[in-house]
């Protein structure tokens, strides 16, 4: 290359015109703008590509949000930002523009729910005290749908259970006068195995409807045959079969809950589906009294008062239950349509008999009972108000066999008639009464004048002496039949006392209380102990330590020989 | 000059003890553990309520068990005198209620010519007294006791019963099975006794 130069130089310096070399047209400094502009794209090309995936979700309030700073957090990791917040169309609700991760896609899912995460205090207790100084934070449980989402309407509290979790989704319907709570527990032989989701109240049909969750592997407990209950508070209760004392788990008993289990005698039935709907019942006792049962409607005119007899009053057939009151009183004006106005005094009493109840499962069908029933009655059934409740006063409907056959049944109305006796308290009182009315009849004075008479006149007339003694033999004889009365009378005190003996029902449910009671303080006992002996434990949680475990013989022995 | 060290060594002293006291404090040893709860009767299989004509029904009418039992903790024989009862460990039901229906389920599953009831007035009533059942620390699960068959008419009839395994692997998981295996080798001995 040197050498042509040289020669070019040469030829150049020996007269020959230079040749003409082009100029490029573009500067060179044009280089710097363009390197520039390259890198401008690069890093437009970058943020786009680490642009991450921008969602909307609805809530009702944006208290604590803020954009730029509230971030959108799964279990505790963040995975996004808040970049927006304002209103939708309406100016009903708030919009959130929230940018997540590119590489968290998966979380954005149909059933993905989204909730903001600030102190609150419910019947969970308090929640969300770390956002005190960190801010609030939008919590995000991802669903298991795998069809993509990017407009979501945000929960205004957190769910009770996340949205992936396992378990039995159940539907409760309560009739009762006891309420439950969202984030109240689900138990099972005091055990939390699941919550209350959701609550509602049907105002057509005057039922609570709930929603509940059984976590797993729970939800195995679940069967057709299963009964729910509720337990909240403690429950003291004296019926009719003595005294009962229950209480709940400490959680149950201040905020409520709802147990289940199997009723007695029931055996598990199959497993039930998701959102299966279950009745529940105000008590484990109230399930016999609040199931529905088939029944057929009979009336009882009844000619003593009627006061301390409720609806759902038991009926008893010689201390058997067999159905229930369904109305203590007929309204007048239906009585006055079946029999008249002023026509009949007697209170005619509506009594439902539930054929379960003595044959459970076995049960044919009800017109076929009703033949046999309507057959007892014939015979001589009869039914009579006696006291249910010595201490409330509450009334019951006994049935009792009768030795007056009759030879077809009486209808009042559409209602065959049970025909009615008195009974019990009523025929106690009616005795006594007719005691004193008799006591009171005795002619004792005018007796003892006739007789002074007749000694007096013994001698005059033997005729009217004979007519004297004839008067006396019968006051005796009614004097005997008032000491009869009096026996049968004191016989029947006796046995309303026997119900307050060592062997009744009462004493026997007070002393299952108190075996309950003493079993919780044996529980209770080496807590009391070791607060005793050391109560620092109390402050500063010192633990007992891991359990000695049993082991199987040949780790055993190498311990021993170590 | 001597008297200022002095002063300087024991507010050292003071301080580094004032420090390791509150350091003490708030690392003192935290063990975390978690109770487990131990479900007698877990995996139940579905029984029926409807039996043949030709089998007889039974009542399995309670179980007993001494008061060391009753409680919720488990326990275990440590010596022969001795026992330790489980922090972190315990049954989530009453243990006598869960034997019952462990049995009821055993004699519904076994091919015999009984099916269990809960309440029964006139067959036969079998009530189980359980004296022992728990692991040893030497290996060993016990149970033992008796039971007492009535029939209706005649004298009650006592069989005693005693059964010991070895435990297979340590913990009182394993235990709690081991247990459950040796309740139903109780039932299918009942049902024995019930066929002669």
């Amino acid at each position: 290359m040197t050498e042509p130069q040289s020669s070019q130089n040469t030829t150049s310096n020996n007269g020959v015109p230079p040749q003409k070399r082009e100029k490029t047209k573009i500067s060179k400094i044009w280089l710097l703008p363009m390197i520039a502009v390259l890198i401008g794209i690069g890093m437009v090309y970058n943020d786009w590509q680490n642009r991450g995936i921008l969602i909307q979700v609805m809530f009702e309030t944006a208290e604590g949000l803020e954009a730029g700073k509230t971030v959108l957090k799964s279990r505790n990791v963040d995975i996004g930002m808040v970049k927006r917040v304002g209103f939708n169309e309406e100016k009903t609700h708030i919009l959130v523009d929230i940018e997540v991760q590119k590489d968290m896609e998966a979380f954005i899912v149909e059933d993905s729910q989204f909730w903001v995460v600030r102190p609150r205090i419910g019947a969970r207790g308090i929640t969300g005290i770390s956002t005190l100084l960190s801010g609030a934070y939008i919590e995000l449980s991802p669903g298991k749908s795998f069809i993509e989402k990017y407009n979501f309407v945000g929960l205004e509290n957190p769910p009770v259970t996340p949205s992936n979790a396992d378990g039995l989704h159940l539907r409760l319907v309560s009739r009762g006068s006891e309420t439950l709570n969202i984030g109240n527990p689900v138990l099972y032989q005091g055990f939390e195995v699941g919550a209350v989701e959701s609550k509602s109240y049907d105002d057509l049909e005057e039922e609570a409807h709930y929603d509940i969750f059984i976590n797993a592997p729970y939800h195995n407990l679940i069967t057709a045959n299963t009964a729910f209950w509720n337990v909240s508070g403690f429950r003291l209760s004296m019926t009719a079969e003595g005294v009962s004392f229950d209480v709940a788990s400490l959680d149950a008993l201040f905020n409520g809950g709802v147990e289940f289990g199997l009723p007695d005698g029931e055996v598990p039935g199959k497993g039930v589906p998701q959102n299966h709907l279950f009745t529940v019942y105000d008590s484990l006792e109230s399930i016999e009294e609040e199931k529905d049962y088939a029944f057929i409607e009979y009336v009882i005119l009844v000619e003593d008062s009627v006061s301390g007899l409720y609806k759902g009053a038991p009926v008893e057939y010689r201390g058997i239950r067999v159905g229930t009151v369904s109305e203590p009183y007929m309204q007048f004006l239906q009585i006055a349509e079946i029999a008249g106005y002023g026509n009949e005094e007697r209170i005619p009493v509506v009594v439902r008999i539930e054929p379960e109840r003595l044959l459970g499962n076995q049960l044919g069908s009800l017109a076929d009972f009703k033949q046999v029933f309507d057959n007892w009655i014939k015979e001589g059934l009869t039914a009579f108000v006696e006291s249910a409740n010595l201490v409330t006063g509450s009334l019951k409907i006994a049935l009792s066999p009768g030795d007056e056959p009759k030879t077809d049944v009486e209808y009042f109305g559409k209602f065959p008639i049970i025909p009615a006796t008195i009974g019990g308290f009523e025929s106690i009182t009616q005795q006594l009464d007719s005691i004193l009315a008799t006591l009171n009849t005795l002619p004792l004075n005018d007796t003892v004048d006739k007789v002074n008479t007749l000694i007096d006149s013994a001698d005059k007339t033997i005729q009217s002496a004979g007519s004297a003694i004839n008067t006396a033999e019968n006051t005796i004889k009614r004097a005997d039949t008032t000491l009869l009365a009096l026996e049968n009378t004191l016989q029947e005190l006796q046995t309303t006392l026997k119900g307050v003996q060592p062997n009744s029902d009462i004493y026997l449910s007070l002393q299952d209380a108190i075996v309950q009671l003493e079993a919780t303080l044996n529980d209770v006992r080496p807590l009391v102990k070791e607060i005793t002996n050391k109560p620092s434990s109390l402050i500063f949680g010192e633990s007992a330590g891991p359990d000695r475990e049993p082991k199987p013989k040949s780790m055993a022995s190498q311990e021993g020989e170590k | 000059m001597r008297r200022q060290l002095t002063l300087r060594c024991l507010k050292i002293c003071m301080f580094s003890m004032l420090s390791l006291w509150l350091f003490g404090c708030t690392s003192s040893p935290h063990i975390e553990e978690n109770v487990t709860y131990y479900i007698f009767d877990a995996n139940p299989l579905p029984q029926t309520t409807e039996h043949a004509s030709n089998l007889t029904p039974v009542n399995i009418a309670a179980v007993k068990l001494p008061r060391y039992l009753s409680g919720d903790h488990l326990i275990m024989q440590s010596q022969d005198h001795s026992f330790v009862r489980a922090n972190y460990h315990s049954w989530a039901d009453n243990l006598d209620a869960a034997i019952k229906r462990a049995i009821i389920s055993d004699v519904n599953q076994a091919n015999s010519k009984f099916y269990a009831v809960n309440k029964c007035q006139t067959c036969t009533s079998i009530t189980v007294h359980i004296e022992h059942f728990y692991p040893t620390d030497g290996g060993d699960i016990l149970l033992s006791g008796y039971t007492e068959q009535n029939s209706g008419n005649s004298e009650n009839k006592i069989t005693r019963f005693y059964y010991k395994t070895a435990l297979e692997s340590a913990g009182y998981a394993n235990a709690v099975k081991q247990m459950r295996k040796q309740v139903s080798l109780l039932t299918k001995d009942v049902l024995k006794s019930l066929d002669k």
